[in-house]
């Protein structure tokens, strides 16, 4: 008798679909990972590893399964409101030039693309070199090679106002490899647009 | 073969943005879109936000009744708000190469979802989401939170 009492005033405790006030849902994340979140609050710690799964936000407990439908009712406008996921391209470049491989040429109007799906673009461009050379070289190397792609994206469309342009030189290798040593794919820009 | 590309670019592009002069306050991300009413405060003036506004360390964002707005982060982060909403970005580092980094966000009331950038990937032990009962932690992910009830 206890008991039952004790479960109905837990079941007005948790509101009608089972949760608390204050919770939080682990969701899963595109491209299939969805890691893990971790609630420290009075009442200890808990840890949610499976997505749709819930846990109040004072921690302890164990967390509860939430249907889609709950989450879309509850955070519907704010998973309306999540901005575009950020896209990235590399593009490589001729030996020691700022030239593009004609691969690498024909993503351009992709980069254009995903500016346009965007209101509000952000587009970080860095340039990239192998470790053959200086690094006082590299470094200016790659800065002509940033500054000749958001010249050429600019050319097809995109305001230059939105592109910040840097260099990393050798610094950033994408393969690793001994100083002086050419890699073709190490000769590169990278953009991000936001 | 592009998952490991994009893989590759996300590890890369860890290093390649920093911030500016550490006194200088510093944009750190931009909102990219508003639904309904909006309002930032930072230090003592409080700016209406729209798509295009730019987001700094210490801005407090509040929503109304109908509001909703979504902000991308220099690192890629990403964080939605729906309505009645109030958070604060209290802390906002990006600086892989000297390895200064953290976001500690904190919401006093409403709805939020969050999905990780390279931040939260480089250093998850300084990624959190404070809340009026507890604080979350993060493993590289994506989740929705909602302070509710009487608390404020």
């Amino acid at each position: 008798m206890g008991r039952g009492l004790g479960s109905a005033a837990l079941l007005v405790l948790l509101g009608a679909c089972g949760l608390p006030h204050s919770y939080v849902v682990l969701l899963p994340q595109e491209g299939g990972k969805s890691g893990a979140v971790e609630v420290t609050g009075d009442e200890g710690k808990t840890v949610i590893a499976e997505p749709w799964k819930a846990a109040g936000l004072s921690g302890g407990g164990t967390p509860k399964t939430v249907s889609k439908d709950e989450v879309q009712k509850t955070f519907g406008k704010a998973l309306a409101a999540a901005p575009k996921e950020p896209a990235r391209f590399i593009l490589y470049f001729q030996s020691d030039t700022a030239e593009l491989t004609p691969e690498s040429r024909k993503r351009l109007p992709d980069v254009l693309a995903a500016v346009r799906e965007r209101p509000v673009p952000d587009v970080d461009v860095v340039g990239h070199t192998d470790a053959a050379g200086p690094e006082s070289y590299n470094d200016a190397l790659a800065l002509r090679r940033a500054q000749r792609i958001s010249d050429e994206v600019v050319a097809i469309g995109v305001d230059r106002k939105v592109i910040e342009v840097g260099s990393h030189g050798k610094r950033d290798p994408l393969v690793p490899t001994r100083n002086g040593v050419h890699e073709p794919r190490n000769r590169r820009v990278e953009i991000i647009v936001r | 073969m592009m998952r490991r590309l994009l893989k590759a670019i996300s590890v890369l592009w860890l290093a390649s943005v920093g911030i500016g002069a550490a006194d200088e306050p510093s944009v750190i991300g931009r909102v990219k879109n508003t639904g309904g009413q909006v309002s930032i405060t930072r230090q003592s003036a409080t700016i209406p936000g729209t798509a295009g506004t730019e987001v700094f360390q210490n801005d407090v964002i509040q929503t109304g009744d109908d509001g909703s707005l979504g902000v991308t982060f220099k690192d890629g982060s990403r964080i939605a708000i729906g309505p009645k909403t109030r958070i604060v970005i209290d802390e906002y580092v990006f600086a892989p190469r000297e390895e200064k980094l953290s976001f500690v966000t904190r919401i006093t009331r409403g709805t939020l979802l969050y999905v990780s950038g390279t931040i939260a990937k480089l250093a998850p032990d300084k990624t959190s989401f404070v809340t009026p009962s507890g604080t979350i932690g993060v493993r590289g992910t994506k989740f929705v939170v909602k302070v509710g009830g009487n608390q404020s």
